[in-house]
């Protein structure tokens, strides 16, 4: 069974706690988390270094994560801190759904 | 704002300040090193940032007058002149003042600083900077990676990333290897590390730049790439990717899985957080000093019980105790040992206000700074070695043309050197000057009647009338020295410090002045004697050996006061005579043989006791004028015992060698 985690307004260094705490609450009960991060919802270095963090999470304890949507509105964000440098497929995959350029 | 709030500000900004003075000296020996001009302004804008946070208006406005001159030295436009940074320097001075004393008005004397710094940077402006010129297009790569606090300091990585690419050409992979997992995360802690190659004109400095404001706390590499065909090639391009990739690779076999819900045991290290240092206010350290002295009095007491006990259980107890509180003893000592560095430090300064105010050119050398000496006794060394350097400068160093005359370089020297000599730290102020003149201080001394004219006097005891009260040779009364109050208040703090002087010069060569000072005001391994009912503690740091008197070999000495000891004819004195004690001699008295410096004396003694440790007491206004004691303890069954002040009588038994030798 999956759990659609939709995030509040913004993935900030404010809001990083209360999401790590619904995340590792919510990886107790559930295989698969899809967290919905909205166009406009606001996201910042210390909010992808969690989401990076519960990637890693999954990946070890056999679970998956996922977002509900491309955050296509995070690209800049991402490839600025080279989230995305050296076409990793992975995070390429994860954040915009979609199979890296070969 | 809390007043602790206030006090923790004031003191890291005199350590700031301290920095600042440090690097702009070192500046003035290297113009050109960018490291420096980038650590003043670091400093400088520290001290504004901080000073204004904490309502120090005063100090941030005129701060960043400061700031925004050093900044047109970092960006090349002026010169770091010795004339600019002088100004700086004397800038430097006035923020202190502003710091320390905030509603004071310092106003005015600030507005002329600033216009003279203004005049510093305009004159600067006319000389080309020296910084190395702008190579040409290189590939750099860095990396970095930022303190675990970064993100709650609002230190912004993306900012420096842009600033980086603003250079040149920029590639930048994000190293997320170090990102633990979501159940050992601390959520704003950062974890992140980036590899950046950057293609740019611009040099090594540009992009030291980019990280001035967060340098302090950060690991910065930055090395140039030999070939960048290479990293086109993609080789390095896939080495500097792994990390950001390594995250896929510990993949785990999901057979082995945890279940849902189970904790996971992820083998990923938390940052280890290691404190380094602890700040802790001087006087916390002193009344732990003091209480560890309490402890030792305590131990003594209990180990004199002990001793006079049958009862085996309480001995060991008390041996336990006794090593314990010594151990603590030791502890203690080495956390209020400090480095001679931070008071030679200072001078660096002094020096160059000196040769400015004198036009003399001077060089300070420093030599032995690791040496450690008791805190206390470093604070009070301040004032003395300030007179005594700027007797150096003044009276000592010759004018340029006459040192060229004489057939010496220029550029005057003052040595400043420290080192350890048993219980004690000898430090010598050494210059290569005109020597001091030995006819104008007994003509001085003879003059204020402190010698009979024409009498016969030592050359030691004549060099030793510079630190009589009044005594000065110095024709006109500077603003430096000359005054005759200098030389003896360094007497008088040296001798306060239980501590000795020694003057040596050579005309035409320079003096040295070496000052002998013991490691520690507090507690020292002292070994207690008997001279008649009384009991003395002798510095064991001053102790070489222990030699038995017979009464036969005592009353062939009669007369005389030496022991041979191996081929060598060492003054002794009897401590039962001057002390007066009005007891016979014991049957077998003991000779402590001690020294100083170079010297050596006998003291007998009725009996050694042993090994004490000595908590120093300070004697009473009393009986300071003593020169024979320099401090008292407290012994283990509450009594007291002086403690020779071994210097003064060394010198005494030196003084009655002479007079028997001048007798013959």
């Amino acid at each position: 069974m999956d759990k659609i985690l939709t995030s509040d307004a913004s993935i900030t260094l404010k809001q990083v706690y209360s999401l790590k705490e619904n995340l590792i609450s919510e990886f107790g009960n559930y295989n698969h988390i899809v967290v919905d991060i909205s166009d406009d919802c606001c996201v910042d270095l210390c909010g992808l270094q969690l989401i990076e963090s519960a990637r890693c999470y999954a990946t070890l304890t056999g679970k998956r994560l996922s977002l509900s949507r491309p955050a296509e509105h995070l690209r800049s964000l991402l490839n600025d801190a080279g989230f995305l440098a050296g076409g990793s497929s992975d995070a390429v995959s994860f954040w915009f759904h979609e199979e890296p350029a070969q | 704002m809390s007043d602790d709030a206030i006090a923790v500000f004031q003191v890291e900004a005199r350590e700031n300040l301290e920095l600042i003075e440090q690097g702009l000296l070192d500046l003035l020996d290297r113009p050109e090193d960018r490291d420096l001009v980038d650590a003043v302004f670091r400093g400088l804008h520290t001290l504004k940032g901080s000073g204004a946070m904490f309502g120090f208006d005063a100090l941030a406005a005129f701060t960043h007058h400061c700031e925004s001159a050093f900044e047109r030295v970092r960006k090349d436009e002026v010169a770091a002149t010795a004339d600019l940074v002088s100004a700086v320097l004397a800038a430097r001075d006035h923020m202190r003042r502003l710091m320390e004393d905030p509603s004071g008005d310092h106003a005015a004397a600030g507005d002329l600083l600033l216009a003279d710094l203004e005049r510093a940077v305009r004159e600067a402006e006319a000389i080309a900077p020296t910084f190395a010129a702008r190579p040409g297009m290189t590939t750099w790569r860095i990396r970095f990676d930022l303190p675990s606090n970064a993100f709650r300091n609002g230190v912004n990585p993306l900012a420096l990333l842009a600033e980086l690419r603003d250079l040149g050409e920029a590639s930048v992979v994000a190293d997320m290897s170090r990102v633990p997992p979501l159940n050992l995360i601390e959520p704003t802690d950062h974890y992140l590390a980036w590899d950046v190659l950057l293609t740019t004109d611009q040099g090594r400095a540009a992009i030291e730049d980019v990280f001035i404001f967060v340098m302090d706390d950060m690991t910065l590499e930055i090395e140039a790439v030999e070939d960048a065909a290479c990293i086109e090639g993609g080789e390095t391009e896939a080495a500097m990717v792994q990390p950001a990739a390594a995250l896929a690779d510990p993949m785990p076999n999901p057979a082995t899985a945890p279940a849902v819900g189970d904790p996971v045991d992820v083998d990923v290290a938390r940052p280890v957080r290691i404190a380094e240092s602890v700040r802790v206010p001087a006087d916390r350290l002193d009344e732990l000093m003091d209480r560890v002295g309490e402890l030792v009095i305590a131990q003594s007491r209990l180990g004199q019980i002990a001793h006079a006990s049958a009862d085996p259980l309480l001995r060991a107890v008390s041996e336990d105790i006794g090593r314990l509180s010594g151990e603590l003893r030791d502890t203690m000592m080495v956390l209020r040992m400090v480095p001679v560095a931070t008071l030679f430090g200072r001078f660096r300064r002094l020096i160059h206000d000196l040769a400015r105010e004198t036009g003399k050119a001077i060089e300070l050398s420093t030599d032995g700074e690791t040496t450690e000496i008791d805190k206390t006794v470093i604070e009070r060394l301040a004032d003395p070695l300030i007179h005594l350097i700027r007797n150096a400068a003044d009276h000592g160093l010759e004018q340029p043309e006459d040192r060229v005359a004489a057939g010496k370089t220029e550029t005057g020297s003052i040595c400043l050197s420290a080192h350890q000599s048993g219980g004690e730290v000898v430090i010598v102020i050494r210059d290569d000057g005109r020597g001091i003149d030995r006819e104008r201080v007994r003509a001085k001394a003879e003059a204020q009647g402190l010698i009979e004219p024409g009498a016969a006097i030592s050359d030691h005891d004549l060099l030793q009338m510079i630190f009589h009260p009044g005594f000065s040779t110095a024709q006109a009364v500077t603003n430096l020295s000359g005054r005759g109050v200098g030389m003896d208040v360094v007497k008088r703090t040296i001798d306060s410090l239980r501590g000795s002087i020694d003057v040596a010069s050579r005309p035409g060569e320079g003096s040295e002045v070496s000052l002998r000072i013991p490691l520690t005001l507090a507690i020292i391994d002292g070994l207690l004697v008997r001279v008649g009912q009384g009991r003395y503690v002798i510095p064991l740091s001053a102790v070489e050996e222990c030699l038995e008197l017979s009464l036969d070999e005592d009353r062939r000495s009669r007369g005389r006061s030496f022991i041979s000891l191996r081929d060598r004819l060492v003054p002794f004195l009897r401590l039962r005579e001057l002390f007066a004690t009005g007891t016979p001699p014991e049957l077998h008295q003991k000779v402590v043989v001690v020294s100083s410096g170079e010297e050596r004396i006998g003291l007998v003694v009725d009996q050694i006791i042993g090994d004490h440790q000595t908590v120093i007491k300070s004697m009473s206004k009393l009986h300071a004028s003593l020169s024979t004691f320099s401090g008292a303890t407290i012994l283990g069954d509450g009594g007291v015992a002086l403690i020779l002040d071994i210097a003064n009588l060394v010198a005494m038994g030196q003084e009655q060698e002479a007079q028997m030798r001048e007798a013959v």
